[in-house]
């Protein structure tokens, strides 16, 4: 280090008065805020979640009155059918969201990228929905999911589809909760795929058409594998997203029709606050998390190996 | 394009040639029309799917149950029934709500900016031993989804005595580990030397903060006031957990709320809904540009 070559004079000088100590200090003392507040609510927390766990709890009482069950509150889950329906709900949902996002944001990023026309107004048009409230666009869904008098089945009539039932028939429930979120979420995804698209130089589809790559080829061969960071990113942030949706169940069906709704959690949140089970709802929220975080690094390997890096 | 390389002189200049020529342009020039037409069809399709129930949902605010409901369908309303929206804002107490979200957002947005652009100057500007690993154990935390403590934060709020206050709804959104990150990678951008002179000249590292930092912050402050106000804006479940009173509650509450109360009142509950997206129209309409771009670049990055 510099300090070496200074020998002399830092040999007489003591530590505190050093430079690169005064720098550390400083480093230090301008993290130190940050992190006493994460160790508070991040790190705090999470080892608390994995004590509560252990305990039964009501919510209420001192803290002291939490009866310790060992490892009852997993294997309770592991054969509790609401939690398992929960779960498997939340999957259907994650994936349902993610791959009809991801397709339809691409084709609409693809058909924005070709023109040249309007796509400050085309894209600020497909965002609004993004920013509006989910609270406020659920009852408005709600109300427009209505069987009889619901504004998208009068329209599905005038062209002669038979009404569905949107949020009442226990098979389409969670799909039409998709098709809303899909809906507010779709400017997002076309708003970042078109910034990734827009970053693949044009020299690379040139030299494709002079080679005779056909329009699909080029897709496959270049688009898709140089939008693979921006493909990578969208996915992990809409499984994460999607497996904590929470919203639009509570106002739109409340986990119904039998239980078709039900997510993970809102099941902790009924858990927690309706039958006052703390410990149990936070194992709950525990597997989940575990679940998360086995899917997130399943995701970051199939991306980084192989996957579509077979391609370069 | 490659029209290019066929027109380059060949030793055949007949007149069959050009014509050929003049009959490849005009094929190009009808694909890349149709191409168009493609496209524009399915950004217009995909336009009106989008617009559509936000205007249905205000013109739904200015009618009556009735009309709402009406078979066969009622696109305008017969007469614009301004009074849904007095009698809305009765049904929810829009203004003590409307209040309690403005100032919980405001506040949350306020303190993130200052918070995110001194996590993002402590860990992308200044040097001090041990930087990185600190970084890396708070990037870590972006893997762990809110609900995971959602919990242990409830009782911990709860056990300070902050249920049913704008503290308790305030205080455990002071910062976040996705506005360190984004605000880091922004100050990548702002040259060393700039503040290597500043310190040269005096400015402590405080100083460097306040005159050099936080000025030239403005674009990516920007993109984190919108990221965070329309974030806290929406929040539902932290809400509906630490407030049970009812002057306590915030907006996305009381429009929760008006399915229950209000549930055969459609126009209320329409009304309300729409004047719940006014602010966040006017934010959007102001920063459109910055959040397009915000967006874009947290994926680019990303």
């Amino acid at each position: 280090m510099a300090t070496a070559t200074l020998a002399p004079r830092t040999g007489t000088t003591p530590f505190w008065r050093r430079r690169s100590f005064r720098r550390g200090l400083t480093g230090w003392l301008f993290a130190a805020p940050i992190l006493i507040y994460f160790t508070i609510f991040v790190f705090g927390p999470i080892l608390a979640s994995l004590l509560m766990m252990f305990y039964d709890w009501n919510g209420f009482g001192p803290l002291s009155q939490a009866k310790f069950v060992g490892l009852s509150h997993v294997t309770e889950a592991f054969g509790d059918e609401k939690f398992l329906g929960s779960f498997r709900n939340t999957a259907t949902y994650a994936i349902v969201v993610v791959l009809c996002g991801v397709g339809v944001g691409l084709l609409l990023a693809l058909a924005l990228n070709g023109v040249t026309k309007l796509v400050g107004f085309v894209r600020s048009t497909y965002y609004l929905p993004v920013m509006l409230p989910m609270t406020a666009m659920s009852l408005l869904w709600g109300l427009m999911y209505q069987p009889r008098y619901g504004f998208i089945n009068q329209v599905l009539g005038m062209v002669g589809i038979p009404p569905v039932k949107w949020l009442i028939n226990p098979n389409i429930a969670l799909y039409s909760i998709c098709l809303m979120v899909i809906w507010k979420g779709l400017g997002w995804y076309m708003v970042i795929f078109l910034a990734g698209l827009k970053a693949i130089p044009e020299e690379f589809y040139e030299a494709a058409q002079m080679d005779g790559a056909t329009a699909w080829q080029r897709f496959w061969k270049i688009t898709l594998p140089l939008l693979k960071p921006t493909l990578l990113f969208v996915i992990v942030v809409t499984v994460i997203g999607s497996l904590q949706v929470f919203s639009p169940i509570f106002i739109m069906t409340q986990g119904g029709p039998a239980n078709a709704t039900n997510v993970v959690v809102y099941w902790v949140y009924l858990t927690a606050f309706q039958f006052m089970r703390f410990g149990y709802a936070t194992t709950l929220a525990v597997i989940l998390f575990v679940v998360i975080l086995v899917i997130t690094l399943i995701q970051l390997r199939l991306f980084r190996e192989g996957g579509l890096q077979s391609y370069y | 394009m490659s029209a290019s390389t066929t027109s380059t002189s060949t030793p055949l200049e007949s007149n069959s040639y050009k014509e050929q020529i003049v009959s490849v342009k005009r094929r190009r020039a009808l694909r890349w029309f149709s191409g168009q037409v493609t496209l524009w069809a399915i950004i217009l399709l995909g336009l009106l799917f989008m617009v559509t129930p936000g205007i249905w949902m205000v013109l739904a605010s200015f009618k009556n149950q009735a009309e709402i409901s009406a078979i066969p369908l009622r696109f305008f309303p017969e007469i614009w029934r301004v009074s849904n929206y007095p009698e809305a804002i009765d049904a929810m107490k829009f203004w003590r709500v409307f209040g309690n979200s403005l100032l919980i957002t405001v506040t949350i947005t306020v303190a993130n900016i200052l918070t995110c652009t001194w996590g993002g100057y402590t860990f992308g500007k200044l040097r001090w031993p041990g930087r990185d690993l600190v970084f890396m154990l708070l990037l870590s935390t972006m893997m762990i989804p809110g609900f995971l403590t959602l919990i242990p934060r409830y009782v911990l709020i709860a056990k300070a005595g902050l249920l049913n206050t704008y503290g308790g709804m305030i205080i455990p959104f002071l910062t976040g580990t996705f506005g360190i990150f984004l605000t880091k990678q922004f100050m990548l951008g702002i040259p060393d030397e700039l503040i290597d002179a500043a310190t040269v000249d005096g400015c402590s590292a405080l100083g460097v903060y306040g005159r050099i930092i936080l000025p030239l912050s403005k674009p990516i402050m920007a993109v984190l006031a919108i990221f965070v106000f329309d974030w806290a804006w929406d929040d539902l479940l932290w809400g509906i957990m630490i407030l049970t009173d009812r002057e306590m509650w915030t907006l996305p509450i009381a429009i929760a709320n008006l399915r229950v109360q209000e549930s055969n009142q459609f126009e209320l509950q329409m009304a309300g809904s729409t004047m719940a997206i006014i602010p966040v129209i006017i934010l959007f309409l102001i920063l459109q540009r910055h959040i397009v771009q915000g967006v874009a670049l947290s994926g680019l990055k990303g």
